[in-house]
């Protein structure tokens, strides 16, 4: 079987020697697959982040048509003075609620508001029992009308409170969509249009949030997502130019990210995958390896021209073969270690699992391949593009480096970074899992989002639902006096939770109407004595009602029903403790007939996610940290090399999710394929430094570890450094992003790179010579005794 | 040897993170330290129908699934009781010993003597189709409970016996009270205005229309007034004089009044509170800060009057004070 180095040694030969062909192959290529970009398409697919398979999921997806789906929008219109109960504001509520039927994907069986059919008022007295919409079809003409009105939602517990506010003066529309109709894309801008078509803008202000708002926010933002991402790479380019001070090392790694860039999203576009704009991270860290792996090759190359005095073509060829080692391991690491997320059940991961390890395989023709290539036409001497000299910052680092592997320091070292990660772990152990703060990690404290839904859950229940779900044996289980009574006490203790705002189940409705049935007397507002009695008092509350008046509570054979909880946040705290909660009552208080499952609605959704994250992180490190070692036992032969390729990936993890843990950033969805891919940028500098010393050691054998270990921090530790200096300025603009888990995971992004980049010129060098692994080194020659 | 073991680990050592890493990702979960979630003092789903005062100090208030709150005027000394059965309690009296009665459906009786600690239960007889007890009172030296289906009960050991003085037939009986006279006077369901002048033995009726009377109040000097559903009110101007009805100014259905004193007042549905210095004149209150919800009994005192519902607290001239108060 040919070795890795004479694979090395002829692929290298070859592709210079057939360099045209190579080259315009790769053209072609990128050009076929540039076509192909025209069809890309860039959005949120709701879908795609559901946890597939979990029991929460399941029970979402049965009832999401009925008891609620999870792309829920809340409107709270306000009104700027007094109360809103004039006819002007409730013709406003009635033109939003009419025009929100027009919206893309809107479930119009699922629109509530004062101006719904859906909210009623149940009168019984002596003349009889009438179940009238509050303020359906038409607003009341007069003002009595607009008190009768007042007086019926301040008696009707269903509406104030939870769509009235108690204080009066603001109202909430609720609206739910398809989910398989959902585009996130339209509903924002229709119903943003709708709100600013107001002719009471002066009398009213409203508010907006939602799962498709939040998304909504996202694509609003995506025009100034790709400008920062624009300038994000301008700001590295700007930085390799004036640090490497030459064209080839400023256009190379830019034409390696272009090609790898239009070659992975071709590919996306064939396999039928959309572009989610949150993932735009990720594909700017897989562009930072392609850069990565560009530099290491221009370096090597110009050191070979420069330093040896050989030849552009030969020295690109020698380039191609030296590191080709290390940089396939780091690819295969890479992609390994993003392949590992496709294990995760949620399809958003897997897509970007699958079109990562694309992407990142990419990087070995676009960066490996084509950069000698393209390097080998570049004519001797090497000359400046610039007169300013900034190496020396560089180099002072490099010397740094030197010395403390050289002298004594090489043994402190060790101990501080054990002693550092030690603390780090501890702080690590805080890391949420879940969202960590209220309102939305991926927009700003003070965004219009999170402001309006503070407000709202201010004024309100929650804004936030989830709902379970009691399964019957049998039709009208749901009447059963034990049931409904089950559905109260269950009720009062989740209302314990300071988290949950308030509930509503069809025990409601029928202790209301029962009320309202003897006179209104709040005596009777209880729930009947008799399975019969409540389906009685359901039957009045239908009486006139349009069938899926009650689907929000109950099936129409009132088998399976549900209870809604309102949640004031989604903090990954929060819903476990939810669960938690509702766990612990159904195990305490079991229902004869009845099965009791949890919990949809866009909270069910996120707790299921959240159930899965932990798992999936700790399973995708591990299998990540598995291609490492298997991609080091296959290139070097030893399994120990596994361990000491593990520091760096587990220092990096550790700083990371410390860094997390402090600032208050959950682990989510979105923050789980950044971590995995973290992982290859934890292990690609060590391979690139600790192959030079190998490599050396190989064309010397008697060399001494020391030059060794010096010539590799000056050669591909320069590449190294300059990096991870060069990204870390690209990734720091990150932070002016108006969307705060771009700006969040810039900064993740860039300490990453930072520590990975100290890991690999400090901590690995004094490994490497403290330690003496024998996968660098050889077998310690015999003893002359 | 050392380096033979150290290469022995090495070699070993990738394997063990990784099987490591998978044991945590198979086994290891999120876990929750779990909210105790105590009985708080109140719940957002609590409503309370009664509330009775020995002494004008301390107070018990009673509502549904069985609870009662007891407390002061301070926002010390508060305490949440909880009945052996959760079932809705609906009137409630103190004897002037301090014995709490507290009656709700179902015939249901919880006594706690004075000095106790601890609730008996015991359960009137009363039908089984509607055997709601609405009001219990301390009352000529006896307690009374009324209820549906005429229920009328009379203890006059401290609620150890009941006597049963029902008009047994189908109408339900909302308040009970007593004028100077002594005259036990009863509204009703469907306008009745009942009432014994020896002391339940006998009953009388009188119906003022079709809207239910929901209760009765009456000053020292003989001075009476009812309130109704739709805003019903009567008005007596002394123990001889007949009942008037006069001309309400709330349609809300009113659930109680009384008289502190100085001033009558009425509460009932959409936060309706009403007031009069005769008892004949009335206006409506719009006391800052008082829920808008129902609030179905008073009870009034030389500092005030205290007043249960959908929220509870005191009402002193227009000033009102939601209890419990929240301690700083």
């Amino acid at each position: 079987m040919m070795s890795l180095s004479r694979f090395a040694q002829a692929l290298s030969e070859f592709c210079i020697r057939h360099r045209k062909p190579v080259t315009a192959l790769i053209v072609i290529s990128t050009i076929a697959m540039a076509a192909l970009l025209t069809r890309l398409e860039v959005y949120t697919e709701f879908s795609d982040m559901v946890p597939q398979g979990h029991p929460y999921v399941d029970v979402h997806e049965e009832y999401k048509e009925t008891f609620g789906g999870s792309n829920k929008v809340s409107i709270m219109v306000a009104a700027e003075e007094g109360s809103i109960f004039r006819r002007s504001i409730l013709k406003e509520v009635q033109r939003i609620t009419q025009e929100l039927a027009k919206v893309s994907g809107v479930n119009p069986f699922q629109i509530t508001s004062l101006a719904s059919r859906k909210l009623k008022s149940v009168n019984a007295s002596s003349r009889g029992i009438e179940s009238v919409p509050l303020m359906w079809p038409d607003v009341p003409e007069t003002r009595e009308g607009v008190e009768t009105l007042r007086e019926a939602v301040l008696n009707n517990p269903m509406v104030y409170g939870i769509y009235v506010s108690n204080s009066q003066d603001s109202t909430l529309i609720q609206v739910d969509f398809y989910d398989n109709l959902v585009d996130y894309s339209k509903i924002f801008p229709q119903i943003q249009s709708i709100l600013d078509e107001s002719p009471v803008k002066n009398q009213v202000n409203h508010h907006l949030v939602g799962q498709p708002v939040l998304y909504g926010w996202v694509n609003h933002y995506l025009g100034e997502t790709v400008n920062i991402a624009l300038a994000s790479l301008g700001a590295m380019l700007l930085a390799l130019f004036l640090l490497n001070r030459t064209w080839r090392g400023t256009l190379l790694p830019l034409v390696s990210g272009v090609v790898s860039t239009i070659w992975a999203l071709g590919i996306g576009v064939l396999l039928g995958f959309n572009f989610d704009p949150l993932v735009i991270v990720v594909a700017f860290i897989i562009t930072a390896r392609c850069f990565s792996h560009a530099v290491q090759l221009i370096t090597r190359f110009d050191d070979l021209c420069d330093g040896e005095g050989i030849q552009p073509k030969k020295a690109a060829e020698m380039t191609m073969k030296e590191l080709f080692r290390p940089g396939l391991l780091g690819l295969v690491s890479d992609a390994g270690a993003i392949l590992c997320v496709v294990l995760t059940p949620i399809p958003l991961l897997q897509k970007v699992s699958i079109i990562g390890a694309i992407w990142v395989l990419t990087i070995g023709f676009s960066a490996v391949i084509l950069t000698p290539v393209l390097l080998s036409w570049v004519k001797a001497p090497l000359r400046n593009a610039h007169p300013l000299n900034l190496r020396f910052l560089l180099t002072a680092v490099l010397t740094l480096a030197v010395k403390v592997v050289e002298g004594r320091g090489r043994y402190v070292v060790l101990p501080v970074t054990a002693i550092a990660v030690g603390l780090l772990v501890f702080k690590a152990t805080d890391l949420t899992i879940g969202d960590a703060t209220p309102g939305s990690p991926i927009l700003w404290e003070d965004s219009s989002f999170n402001r309006d839904s503070a407000l709202i859950n201010e004024n309100y229940p929650g804004t936030e639902q989830m709902f379970i779900v009691l399964s019957g044996d049998e039709n009208d289980v749901l009447k059963r006096p034990d049931v409904l009574d089950w559905m109260q006490r269950f009720q009062r203790r989740m209302e314990r939770m300071p988290q949950v705002g308030g509930s509503l189940s069809l025990a409601d409705i029928v202790v209301d109407v029962r009320r309202n049935l003897y006179e209104g007397n709040p005596r009777y507002r209880e729930l009947g004595n008799a399975q019969i009695e409540n389906g009685e008092l359901i039957s009045f509350y239908m009486q006139g009602a349009a069938p899926d008046d009650l689907a929000q509570y109950a099936d129409p054979m009132f088998r399976n029903g549900s209870v809604i909880m309102f949640l004031q946040d989604r903090q990954g705290e929060t819903l476990r403790q939810a669960t938690h909660q509702i766990n612990r009552f159904i195990n305490e208080n079991p229902l004869d007939g009845v099965d009791v499952r949890m919990a949809g609605g866009s909270l069910g959704i996120i707790a299921a996610v959240n159930e899965v994250l932990l798992r999936d992180q700790v399973e995708a490190i591990a299998l990540a940290l598995l291609v490492v070692i298997i991609s080091c036992l296959v290139v070097y032969r030893s399994s120990a090399s596994g361990i000491f390729f593990m520091v760096p990936v587990l220092i990096s993890n550790v700083v990371t999710f410390a860094f997390m843990a402090w600032q208050g950033i959950g682990m989510s969805i979105s923050t789980l394929p950044v971590v995995a891919l973290g992982i290859g940028l934890g292990v690609d500098y060590a391979f690139y430094i600790v192959d030079s010393v190998k490599e050396y050691l190989e064309k010397e054998p008697d060399g001494d570890a020391v030059e060794a270990i010096r010539q590799s921090l000056y050669s591909a530790g320069r590449g190294v450094l300059l990096t991870s200096v060069t990204l870390a300025a690209g990734v720091l603009l990150w932070s002016f992003s108006s969307l705060r888990f771009q700006a969040e995971m810039g900064l993740l992004i860039g300490l990453w790179l930072l520590v990975s980049a100290f890991t690999s010129l400090f901590v690995m060098p004094s490994l490497v010579r403290v330690l003496r692994p024998r996968f660098i080194f050889g077998q310690p020659a015999p003893s002359s005794n | 040897m050392v380096a033979k073991v150290f290469g022995f680990v090495a070699q070993i050592a990738p394997w063990a993170v990784v099987a490591s890493l998978g044991y945590a990702a198979a086994f290891i979960h999120p876990t929750v330290e779990p909210l105790p979630l105590p009985q708080p003092l109140t719940e957002p789903r609590d409503i309370f129908y009664d509330v009775a005062s020995a002494n004008g100090e301390r107070f018990w208030f009673v509502g549904n699934a069985g609870t009662v709150l007891e407390g002061t005027r301070e926002p010390e000394g508060w305490e949440r009781h909880a009945m052996p059965e959760p079932i809705n309690l609906q009137g409630v009296a103190v004897t002037p010993e301090n014995t709490v009665v507290a009656v709700g459906n179902e015939g249901a009786v919880f006594i706690r003597r004075a000095g106790g600690e601890e609730w008996t239960s015991q359960r009137l007889p009363v039908s089984e189709r509607a055997g709601k007890m609405v009001d219990a009172a301390w009352l000529n030296g006896a307690l009374w409970v009324v209820g549906e289906m005429g229920a009328i009960f009379r203890s006059d050991d401290g609620g150890r016996n009941w006597q049963s003085l029902g008009l047994d037939k189908d109408i339900g009986l909302n308040d009970i009270e007593t004028d100077a006279d002594g005259t036990l006077w009863i509204t009703a369901e469907f306008g009745d205005l009942i009432h014994s002048t020896d002391n339940g033995e006998s009953w009388k009726t009188r119906n003022f229309g079709s809207e239910s009377l929901r209760s009765v109040a009456f000053a020292g000097d003989g001075t009476g007034v009812v309130v109704g559903n739709n805003g019903a009110m009567l008005h007596r101007s002394g123990a001889d004089s007949g009942w008037q009805s006069l001309e309400s100014v709330t349609s809300e259905h009113l659930y109680d009044v009384g008289f502190d004193g100085e001033r009558w007042l009425a509460v009932g549905n959409s936060g309706a509170v009403i007031a009069s210095g005769n008892g004949e004149d009335w206006e409506k209150l719009r006391p800052e800060g008082f829920g808008s919800g129902y609030h179905t009994r008073l009870n009034t005192t030389e500092r005030g009057t205290v007043i249960a519902g959908q929220t509870i607290g005191l009402l002193r001239a227009s000033t009102w004070n939601t209890w419990p108060v929240e301690e700083n």
